[in-house]
């Protein structure tokens, strides 16, 4: 008999511990928890009208089911990364039913410890740097030797303006260099996350830095203190600081052995 | 002795808000492979996150978020 629901897998804690009240999941529906060898998934049971073979590719590609269900997946994975320990699982990771995710926790088990100790008291933050949208100022004529005709100012000023840019452009990258290496001695792990590209505006193509680090609960403050110091001392670069989010960018849950 | 995260984040409105942008860099998987067992394999999802970012800016400009501030987010 077909089964009716898939599991929908949410995270990875572990098994003993205290669970926090969780939100409804992806399809509204209870999360719960099911355990092997000491660790535990949060999973939900989503119809397949929801998540089926053919259904699934098709609602990621609409934007408001994928919104939804990122949000929502998010919500349970934050409630539980609140709480305790969690590896977060991205969008989709779903089984036919409970009995396959039992043999992949069980086989994966290792996999899963290890990334477990990697998100034990600790949290990942988005750190993005964007050029100020305010353009250098406009060089004044250069001086020439001897008076020169309108067409060679004319090229006078564009190489100019160009050699502005540059010096504008050297200097936003010597800031994010001096962001990168300012913050890295705090993290366990950093990751470089998109850019550019779609989904932003074109507006965002003035982002110049996007990397996700990995910080310990102990020093959270300091962190931040010195995000803050190097806004205050990066003039023509914004910084905008996200977090603290679930690990997802520093777990990979790999291939099944 | 705690084992969570410090909980700067505590209400569900405030998840909510968190930039969807920020949050499929996230969510969306890249690099994972899956056996049999599973209905999708990530590969796929791959896929579609390239045309998927494409086609929420098209679609949604909205959801793109507006040059974010120094507030934070």
């Amino acid at each position: 008999m077909a089964e009716q629901c898939a599991t929908w897998v949410y995270a990875v804690v572990p098994a003993a511990g205290p669970v926090p009240e969780l939100p409804p999941g992806i399809a509204g529906e209870p999360v719960r928890l099911v355990a092997e060898g000491g660790i535990a998934a949060a999973v939900g049971s989503v119809s397949r009208e929801e998540v089926g073979e053919a259904e699934l590719p098709r609602h990621l590609r609409d934007p408001e089911w994928l919104e939804r269900a990122a949000r929502r997946h998010h919500r349970v994975v934050s409630a539980l990364a609140q709480a305790v320990p969690t590896v977060p699982f991205r969008l989709a990771i779903i089984f036919h039913e409970d009995g396959g995710l039992r043999r992949f926790l069980e086989g994966s088990r290792q996999q899963l410890l290890s990334a477990l100790a990697t998100v034990t008291h600790r949290a990942e933050w988005g750190v993005q740097a964007y050029a100020s949208s305010a353009p250098p100022p406009a060089p004044a004529d250069p001086v020439a030797a001897e008076p020169v005709g309108p067409g060679t100012a004319y090229l006078l000023r564009q190489r100019a303006e160009r050699a502005a840019a540059e010096r504008e452009r050297q200097r936003i990258w010597e800031a994010v260099r001096r962001i990168e290496s300012s913050l890295e001695p705090f993290a366990v792990a950093s990751r470089v996350q998109p850019v550019s590209g779609a989904g932003r505006q074109p507006a965002s193509s003035s982002m110049v830095m996007n990397i996700s680090y990995l910080i310990d609960d102990g020093l959270r403050d300091e962190f931040m203190a010195a995000t803050q110091r190097l806004a205050a001392i990066s003039p023509g670069v914004r910084l905008r600081v996200t977090g603290p989010w679930p690990g997802y960018s520093f777990v990979e849950i790999g291939e099944e052995r | 002795m705690t084992t969570g995260q410090p909980p700067a984040i505590r209400s569900t409105t405030l998840i909510d808000r968190v930039s969807l942008v920020d949050l499929l860099d996230r969510v969306l998987a890249r690099g994972v492979v899956v056996s049999g067992e599973l209905t999708l394999t990530i590969a796929d999802v791959d896929l579609v996150h390239l045309s998927l970012r494409a086609l929420l800016s098209s679609v949604r400009p909205d959801l793109a978020g507006p040059d974010p501030g120094t507030d934070g987010g």
